[in-house]
């Protein structure tokens, strides 16, 4: 009772001194138990208290923002993946290797960031894809990748300092110094024909690529632009991985503030020397991918565009069968909560509309990475070698209307893109998202748009008309047939070149009446 | 920059390693000399002016300066990042007064908004406006500032006496407009010929000029070149072009003939299409310096797919298949792998409909279970209160007493939901 009182004295007081009407206090409480009242039904439906839309996001890109850090301070968080098996010697490599090759018809040599049987991944997909397509064409297939992994490159090391881990058709062979894997392979390759593929630089020392390259005996490597680590050590070329920065030039001020920009310089420096020295054959995913690979100017032989996956799809043959018009529209994510594949826009959208009941909203991919507002459906699907089309399924079997692929970086291929397409929903996306405007626009235009910017996204989202266009799209669906990677090219490049050896042939005819050709391999 | 010793004398050229023509100038010390000494051989003796439209790094007008006295020579180039390499080597090696020009030579159809060129062929570079089905070219250049037409440029540098174009499919688009001059033949035209519908409308338009016309075409590798290499990088290459209005009737010398160059007078398009045919395009390295027999053997075996690592071996056998039956072979196949795809596509469509009903059945029995779940919730929540009702005093004792007034007690019903 003695402190109803005094609250009673307190508000007398203070209605008096700052003319305040009782009625105001008694409005701006019940207005602030409304507010109240608001958050707390908010939090009830999401999970989450921050009910102002503008700073919702702000927030989002400022944790990411605090969480950037140089990959030099993140790799002491890649200790753990470390192989710390114990090397073997370079006779014992030879050993291993030697009676392997047999009658095959060449052996690829292959390098990437990391060991493809151990780690899952886009561009572990395509190395185990290839190495199978080589596999039945009877070409034996060397695996190298760094035994420590980082997200960075190595530092410069001596070669008999760099252990490597390897795998040989699939099994693991084991560890070994990269300078005693050099001398095997200079010793194999009287016997046996090689062909270096670089899938991936990081965590590698591109100058003992090179000697790897050297001791192959082949002088046409083939290196692949999955993303762009060629121009930085943020492969997505996002600054301080937030923002798309399309690798400005070195030392520019954009640089001087990013969490890359330090390392940048002399990576750039690495890399160029690397392909200066090793003349490659560039693959890159797609033409957007090559397009902006271009870009960066690194010296380079000729340049291919080999697409990872083909989409086989029927023409729509009407509304697909269970599509029930009466229920929310069911707006998806696929793939994981990565800030870089847009799950904060996407998170955001369905904050916006939590409570709405036009929408529903999923997440297609692992259950794990942050947490996610409760009006987002996590449907646990994981693609891998056993399952590549897990989520093509998946979006099909959740009847998923509407795919928000709001990637934030130009991406390289973009296998979400194809499987929503090949699934049946409608794509939504933004113009720097690389290749899923290029891929819809080449299988299925009809089945997807483009918005600019985030705020038309939301409008979109806001409006009415987003379920009559999406319902309206006819929707193809098919399946996605996998390419072997480099396999079917260099397969076909390689049986052509035999053909003509050891003479050499020419090509197809060309520019002013003459035909591309090599002077010393001769190649269709 | 790189800079090589040729035939011309010491040649800047953007880079030998890549570009077509800086190769050929890096192994052989020149590119298209034979071309040089045909056109040197229609030109009068008398005070001769050339312009040299698409000049490159200009070996045409450097090599035709030094093959024959002229008086002066216009080089004009529309790739500005060319333009310079062609300054220094015009400036440096031209024997004639001469003038470089960076612009674009337009006609009066759109050209395009920037310059496109195959990676490996930075001569290639092309302005037309329409690019030909499977045009290769992907590098791009911005357009020059100053663009002319060819009357322009006669008025402020000519009359020329020759005119070469080598502009990538704008020749026809150039030349339409200037048509009430060239109809007079007074200046000898010297115009790329690539096997390209575009050649064939050239020659028809010409001929509507009523201008005598001759095919010339030249093996890209001169045997008795600056440098003698004697292996060429490309066997069989020819170029090719259309010579108009010369001033003296074109002939094989003894040394043109005896680099297998082809001369055809051309009265009508069929004629030049034939010319065109019998060109050869392209060879495989093994034909080049055989004799007609054997290079009729190795073009025959080749025609049917057979190669010598497996003639004659433990596995080989008379295959009888000429290339286009081997192309059927390929083509049926095909047709059979694309009518597989197309069923595994039609397969996979169907797998995704029944997901997408298996998907909708699911929800509806999860809707159906939580339903009957509920029910039984509820069901069980009515059944523990009736078990109250029945254990509480009140009610045993109404029991009571309507057992001794002989009255049945009456359950009570509790309704769902209380």
């Amino acid at each position: 009772m003695k402190g109803a009182s005094k609250i009673l004295r307190w508000l007398r007081r203070t209605t008096k001194a700052n003319r305040i009407s009782r009625s105001r206090i008694v409005r701006t409480t019940l207005l602030g138990a409304e507010t109240a009242g608001k958050a707390v039904a908010f939090y009830a439906r999401t999970g989450h208290w921050n009910t102002n839309e503008h700073n919702r996001l702000l927030a989002a890109y400022r944790r990411q923002l605090h969480a950037a850090v140089s990959p030099r301070i993140r790799a002491k968080d890649w200790d753990g993946g470390k192989n710390r098996s114990s090397p073997m010697t370079g006779a014992a490599l030879t050993q291993i290797l030697e009676p392997l090759v047999g009658n095959a018809q060449g052996l690829i040599v292959s390098l990437s960031h990391d060991d493809y049987g151990r780690n899952y991944g886009g561009v572990q997909n395509v190395i185990r894809d290839e190495q199978q397509v080589f596999g039945r064409a009877k070409w034996l297939y060397l695996h190298v990748s760094p035994a420590s992994p980082l997200p960075m490159l190595s530092d410069p090391k001596p070669a008999n300092e760099f252990r490597v881990s390897l795998r040989f058709d699939g099994n693991v062979i084991g560890v070994a110094m990269i300078g005693d894997l050099v001398g095997s392979l200079e010793t194999l390759r009287r016997s046996i024909f090689m062909q270096p593929i670089v899938h991936h630089l990081m965590g590698l020392a591109p100058e003992l690529v090179l000697e790897v390259i050297r001791a192959t005996g082949n002088d046409s490597p083939i290196a692949w632009a999955h993303d762009f680590f060629s121009a930085c050590p943020s492969y997505v070329l996002m600054r301080n991985d937030v923002a798309f920065c399309g690798a400005p030039p070195l030392g520019s001020a954009a640089c001087a503030i990013c969490c890359y920009g330090e390392e940048r310089p002399l990576h750039a420096a690495r890399i160029r020397r690397f392909f200066e020295a090793a003349d490659c054959i560039v693959a890159a995913p797609s033409q957007a991918a090559l397009e902006r690979w271009r870009r960066f100017d690194l010296p380079h032989r000729e340049a291919v565009v080999l697409p990872l996956a083909r989409l086989l799809s029927v023409p729509p043959t009407g509304n697909p069968p269970s599509r029930d018009d009466s229920r929310p529209l069911r707006v998806a994510h696929l793939g994981a909560r990565e800030f870089r594949k847009g799950w904060s826009i996407f998170e955001e959208l369905a904050l916006r509309h939590a409570g709405d009941a036009r929408y529903e909203f999923l997440q297609l991919g692992t259950p794990d990475g942050p947490s996610m507002p409760r009006n987002i459906r996590n449907v646990s699907v994981r693609v891998d070698a056993a399952r590549r089309n897990a989520m093509i399924e998946a979006i099909a079997e959740a009847q998923i209307d509407v795919a928000v692929i709001w990637s934030l970086w130009p991406e390289t291929f973009c296998f979400t893109a194809q499987e929503a397409l090949a699934a049946g929903a409608f794509i939504i996306t933004n113009p720097g998202a690389g290749n899923v405007w290029p891929a819809i626009a080449a299988n299925a235009p009809e089945q997807g748009c483009i918005v600019n910017d985030v705020e038309q996204l939301f409008a979109m989202f806001r409006g009415e008309d987003l379920r009559a266009r999406a319902h309206a799209a006819p929707r193809r669906r098919g399946t996605l047939l996998i390419e072997g990677g480099t396999a079917d090219w260099f397969l076909r490049r390689h049986a052509t070149e035999s053909e003509a050896a050891p003479t050499t042939a020419v090509a197809s005819p060309s520019m002013d009446g003459l035909p591309i050709q090599d002077e010393s391999v001769a190649y269709g | 920059m790189e800079s090589i010793e040729t035939r011309y004398g010491v040649l800047s050229v953007p880079n030998s390693g890549q570009d077509t023509i800086g190769r050929f100038l890096a192994r052989y010390g020149e590119w298209g000399w034979d071309e040089v000494l045909f056109l040197s051989s229609v030109l009068d003796d008398g005070p001769t002016r050339v312009l040299d439209l698409g000049a490159y790094v200009g070996t045409f007008g450097i090599g035709l300066a030094s093959a024959k006295q002229l008086d002066f020579v216009c080089f004009v180039e529309a790739n500005g990042e060319i333009s310079p390499y062609l300054a220094e080597n015009v400036n440096r090696n031209c024997k004639a007064p001469s003038l470089v020009v960076e612009a674009l030579v337009i006609g009066s159809q759109a050209h395009a908004s920037e310059g496109r060129f195959e990676p490996a062929n930075f001569g290639s570079t092309s302005f037309a406006g329409k690019p030909e089905a499977g045009d290769q070219r992907q590098g791009v250049v911005p357009l020059p500032v100053r663009k002319l037409t060819l009357a322009e440029l006669r008025s402020e540098h000519g009359p020329f006496d020759l005119i070469k174009l080598d502009i990538e499919g704008m020749e026809l688009d150039v030349l339409e407009p200037d048509a009430d001059h060239l109809a007079q033949a007074g200046t000898t035209l010297w115009i790329e010929c690539n096997e390209s519908p575009r050649s064939v409308e050239i020659v028809r338009y010409l001929l509507s000029l009523h201008l005598d016309i001759f095919y010339f075409a030249f093996p890209s590798h001169n045997p008795d070149n600056f440098r003698g290499d004697p292996v060429p990088i490309y066997p069989f290459a020819y170029e090719a072009g259309l010579l108009a209005a010369p001033k003296r009737l074109p002939a094989l010398n003894d040394r043109l003939a005896s680099h297998h160059c082809i001369l055809r007078n051309i009265s009508n398009a069929d004629q030049l299409k034939e010319a065109l045919w019998r060109t050869p395009r392209w060879g495989l390295a093994d034909w080049h310096g055989t004799s007609v027999e054997e290079l009729a053997a190795l073009a025959g075996r080749a025609l049917r797919g057979e190669s010598f690592r497996q003639f004659l071996g433990a596995n080989w056998s008379r295959s009888g298949a000429p290339l286009d039956v081997m192309r059927g072979e390929l083509r049926k196949e095909q047709a059979r792998a694309e009518r597989a795809e197309s069923a595994l596509a039609e397969a996979s469509a169907r797998l995704l409909d029944r997901a997408s009903e298996i998907g909708a059945e699911r929800e509806r029995a999860e809707r159906a279970e939580a339903g009957v779940s509920e029910l039984r919730q509820r069901i069980a929540e009515a059944a523990g209160r009736c078990a109250v009702i029945e254990a509480s005093i009140g009610w045993r004792a109404e029991r009571a007493l309507r057992r001794l007034v002989g009255a049945q007690p009456q359950p009570v019903k509790p309704k769902l939901g209380d």
